[in-house]
């Protein structure tokens, strides 16, 4: 392409484009110049392959956090290794189980407080603390946290300390062989009624839950 | 004129640079990066950017080190880190430089921003030097969160456990982000590979490209004197002095 003065210009039409624009403002010219076609033509072709490679890219990135784990009922046992225990103890027994069966690695590994409340029911109470989630211990009185110190009673209600909500409970039932069985885990307000899972920290009723949409949780 | 043979220090130094020079001008570039005019007053505490970009290259070079023998994978992330401390030539040194390099940067980089502060070295025309700043702090919080759940001990756990859950308390977003670091809506072992990813792809990639557009902006602007100097500007000169680089 031979050089011309107007190359070396800003604005790169030639003299010919930009004096047959100026003569015809309606002209095709004036319109869109070859320059500038190409120019928009680049731009758009960069964009499009851009997105090509960054939106499968971001969703990859961002799709679990929206997904669900698959819930498991846990067979914890025969319910004659829970029997009723004695005034001034603490009431309950600690049980661990894989919430994965399948995973071998420890991270599916929960504990969970079991109460035998007579006529063949059971209380199930998490031992993630509603704070942030650190593990809680069982008292005589309640339970504990020890990161940040929150206190429960023996419902899992908070007494004292930074936790939002009271503690976690798991569903419970008998099978047929006389096993007592973890279904799924649900959140608990003050008056214990079960409410829809969140995450630690999160309050489940009042104007603040408003305030944490439901996510997936496990 | 007399052809005079060169000295060892022209064939060996100069010639190889100017040649460079001729071809890239990198040797001018450096050059009118290191050699450039600062205030007369300048003082010590205007080293701790460069401390900080010093501590920064640290953590880069150690950082890929460990990557050679770490292994991203729950059930043999702590056997790794072992390995590194108890096994490997001279990995005790390179793993407790990263270490005390992470905590060495935090502390710099408060100062460093505290320095700014007091000198009212954010004001026009450094506005952006301040945000690309800001960033780069974000930045490095996030690598010291991510880098923390590495070592994959109880400690590390655990208080990774909390910390996802602080971002969770985040209002409408937080629940999310939670799930997004956990790569989902419990811990797994997908969230030990995604803390590695973002601490040694993701986020580095970030702070290298903020730092070049800080350091851009602190060589085209210049460094603000102390606030004692007597040769302070206002923004009136501020303003001209910007004027006059166009």
């Amino acid at each position: 392409m031979a050089e011309t003065p107007a190359d070396n210009q800003e604005d790169r039409t030639t003299l010919g484009e930009a004096a047959a624009a100026a003569a015809n403002p309606g002209s095709a010219q004036a319109a869109m110049t070859r320059q500038k076609m190409l120019t928009g033509g680049t731009i758009a072709l960069g964009g499009l392959m851009s997105a090509i490679i960054a939106v499968p890219v971001t969703v990859a990135a961002l799709a679990p956090a929206f997904k669900k784990v698959k819930e498991y009922n846990i067979d914890i046992g025969p319910t004659s290794l829970y029997p009723p225990i004695g005034q001034g103890q603490a009431q309950f027994y600690d049980v661990t189980f894989e919430s994965k069966p399948d995973d071998t690695s420890g991270l599916s590994r929960r504990l969970v407080f079991i109460r035998n409340d007579g006529n063949n029911k059971f209380t199930a109470i998490s031992n993630t603390c509603m704070h942030l989630g650190c593990p809680v211990q069982a008292f005589p009185t309640g339970f504990s946290c020890p990161c940040h110190g929150g206190q429960y009673d023996t419902q899992g209600r908070r007494i004292a300390g930074p936790p939002v909500r009271p503690l976690n409970r798991y569903e419970t039932s008998v099978n047929e062989k006389g096993h007592l069985v973890l279904g799924q885990l649900y959140a608990m307000d003050d008056s214990l009624h079960r409410h829809q899972l969140k995450g630690p920290g999160q309050p489940v009723d009042g104007i603040l839950s408003y305030l944490y949409p439901d996510a997936p949780q496990g | 004129m007399p052809r005079t043979r060169p000295t060892a220090k022209e064939l060996v130094v100069d010639a190889p640079l100017e040649w460079i020079e001729e071809r890239s001008g990198f040797v001018g570039l450096v050059e009118s990066f290191l050699f450039r005019k600062v205030p007369g007053d300048t003082s010590w505490l205007q080293t701790l950017g460069s401390s900080l970009l010093t501590v920064f290259m640290l953590q880069a070079t150690t950082g890929v080190i460990l990557a050679m023998s770490y292994h991203p994978d729950p059930a043999s992330a702590y056997e790794s880190i072992r390995y590194i401390t108890d096994q490997e030539t001279l990995g005790w040194l390179v793993r407790g430089m990263h270490k005390w390099g992470s905590s060495v940067m935090v502390i710099l980089l408060f100062l460093h921003m505290a320095r700014t502060y007091v000198f009212g070295a954010y004001k026009y025309p450094r506005e952006l030097t301040w945000v690309t700043g800001a960033i780069l702090f974000i930045m490095v919080m996030a690598m010291s969160f991510t880098g923390y759940l590495l070592v994959w001990d109880q400690r590390a756990y655990w208080a990774t456990v909390v910390g996802v859950n602080i971002n969770g308390t985040g209002p409408i977003v937080g629940p999310f982000l939670a799930n997004f670091l956990k790569a989902g809506p419990v811990f797994g072992d997908q969230t030990l590979s995604r803390f590695y990813s973002l601490h040694m792809l993701v986020i580095p990639g970030g702070i290298f490209t903020f730092i070049f557009i800080h350091m851009w902006l602190v060589v085209r602007l210049g460094v603000t004197s102390a606030p004692w100097s007597r040769k302070r500007y206002d923004e009136a000169d501020a303003r001209e002095a910007v004027e006059s680089t166009r």
